[in-house]
């Protein structure tokens, strides 16, 4: 075939030849009719690892996995390949150094004009990254799925809980207060034990509060009611109402709160702060006294609760305020681990930080500062 | 005779005296049972109502004082009874209080043109006091 615009000559085959071989992003080569390697190319050669004299007349099963050839899926797949002309795979195969790599594969089967089959030409292209993404992707997903699962069932839960509380702890009070009628000390001793009855189901109460307080807080529904208040004396309210838990925990507070700390909070809430952090410091505070201290600094009211008990491990530091989470274990302390995390949630709302200085074994101290709000009506 | 038709209707339109103290309008037996039980027992006369509908059929026959409604029932919700309620001149001046541990009950407040709002759990001496304040 002569060229006659002066064009150079070109051999077709030869030149499909050199692209084969160029390709650098797809493995393809040859294998003949049992399946052993004729021909490699640059790609091949990149993702698998091999160069061509070590590969050419090899069986091409030692690219699968051991427990893929067990099952007899190279043979089969060139099985698939001669009947049906061509085979699509994806799955993991090995590299030279052992590593695996997800690959996309096509298995074309290659036949001459008398349809007698001749051997298989074999595409592989290495997808692994987007199989990782794509495993990622999933994993997220059902991460997203699986929390959203639990706030719905937080939400449930915490509302159908309240029903029987809410029977329980009306029948107890009912009976408190007609065993208060009652003469003597069958009288009392009625009354202390209905006492324990009832801080049971408050117990319960709290904890059920703790649910729904996360309900709030992932619906964004927690919401403030500021008013003017003392924060010592909040301080000294919840003190009082927790005087009688301190002497069954043998637990003494130190309480410095020389002076009033005016500021515009919400009440309920910062007294679930106060418990929360003294509930904290009597619990992890190994009996030993536990200090309280309230000041105002210009325009923001500071509040320390310090413990000297088994402290918190620095790798914990940072995620004792995540949900869910506590630094021992759940068979020793008991509760679901949202006080702390409640605390950061409601100090936030308020625009104010938490502040943790914890060492192992000597105590810790929680530090909560908040803007006092005293400009705004 | 005939001249008490008129008569009777323009009475039904105003509204008519109440007849008993409590009515108690909860889905929940342990809750309906529970809040009799402590009602009666302070010497309140209370009637009870699984849901709005049943509590609408009391309501023809005599009034309460207050109204104690749950949200959320089968057949007829607190929010739909309300609705009724509201629409008929002679129930409209019920006090009503929801008694609910659904949230925001505030806005639920607002919404429903309410008395007031209970949460669950709530504790005896402020359902006491409640009850005292419209029934003594």
């Amino acid at each position: 075939m002569a060229e006659s615009g002066g064009r150079p000559t070109i051999v077709p085959g030869d030149l499909f030849r050199r692209i084969v071989e160029g390709v650098t992003d797809y493995a393809i080569f040859m294998l003949d009719a049992s399946g052993r390697i004729a021909s490699w190319n640059a790609g091949a050669e990149r993702i698998k690892g091999y160069e061509a004299q070590e590969v050419i007349g090899s069986h091409f099963s030692r690219f699968y996995p051991p427990e893929d050839v067990a099952r007899g899926k190279p043979a089969w797949e060139l099985a698939q390949a001669a009947k049906d002309g061509r085979v699509e795979d994806e799955g993991w195969r090995v590299r030279k150094d052992g590593t695996r790599f997800w690959a996309s594969v096509v298995i074309t089967a290659l036949r001459d004009e008398h349809g007698t089959l001749q051997g298989f030409a074999k595409v592989t292209r290495d997808v692994t990254d987007r199989k990782r993404a794509e495993g990622e992707r999933e994993r997220l997903l059902r991460a997203q799925e699986a929390v959203q699962a639990r706030d719905e069932f937080l939400a449930i839960a915490s509302h159908e809980l309240k029903t029987p509380i809410t029977a329980l702890q009306l029948q107890v009070q009912s009976l408190l207060r007609q065993s208060a009628a009652l003469p003597g000390p069958p009288g009392q001793a009625f009354s202390k034990r209905l006492d324990a009855v009832m801080r049971q189901a408050e117990r319960l109460t709290r904890l059920i509060d703790g649910f729904s307080d996360v309900v709030r807080v992932n619906t964004g529904a927690l919401e403030l009611a500021r008013e003017p208040l003392d924060l010592s004396e909040l301080v000294r309210t919840v003190l009082a109402r927790w005087r009688e838990e301190l002497e069954r925990n043998h637990c003494t507070v130190r309480l410095s709160a020389p002076a009033p700390v005016t500021g515009r909070f919400d009440r309920p809430r910062m007294e679930q702060v106060i418990a929360s952090l003294l509930g904290n410091a009597v619990k992890y505070g190994a009996g030993k006294p536990v200090r309280l201290q309230v000041r105002a600094e210009e325009d923001r009211a500071i509040l320390i609760v310090s413990d000297q008990g088994i402290g918190i491990p620095r790798e914990f530091q940072s995620r004792v305020f995540d949900r869910f989470v506590r630094a021992v274990s759940t068979r020793h302390y008991g509760g679901f681990g949202l006080g702390l995390w409640m605390v950061v949630q409601i100090v936030r709302a308020h625009g104010g930080s938490v502040h943790l200085d914890s060492t192992p074994g000597e105590g810790s101290t929680f530090e909560v500062d908040l803007p006092r709000e005293l400009d705004s009506r | 005779m005939q001249g008490s038709i008129p008569h009777r209707q323009e009475s039904w339109a105003r509204p008519r005296p109440a007849s008993f103290d409590v009515l108690i309008v909860d889905d929940d037996i342990d809750i309906r049972e529970t809040v009799e039980e402590i009602l009666s027992s302070e010497g309140f006369e209370v009637l009870t109502a699984r849901n709005g509908a049943e509590a609408l059929e009391r309501l023809r026959d005599g009034l309460p004082r207050l109204i104690l409604l749950d949200l959320f029932m089968p057949v007829m919700d607190g929010a739909e009874f309300r609705r009724n309620q509201l629409a008929d001149p002679s129930l409209a001046s019920v006090p009503t209080v929801v008694i609910s541990a659904a949230d925001a009950l505030e806005h639920r407040v607002a919404a429903m043109h309410l008395t007031g709002a209970l949460e669950k759990p709530l504790h005896l001496d402020v359902l006491m006091e409640t009850v005292e304040r419209f029934c003594s």
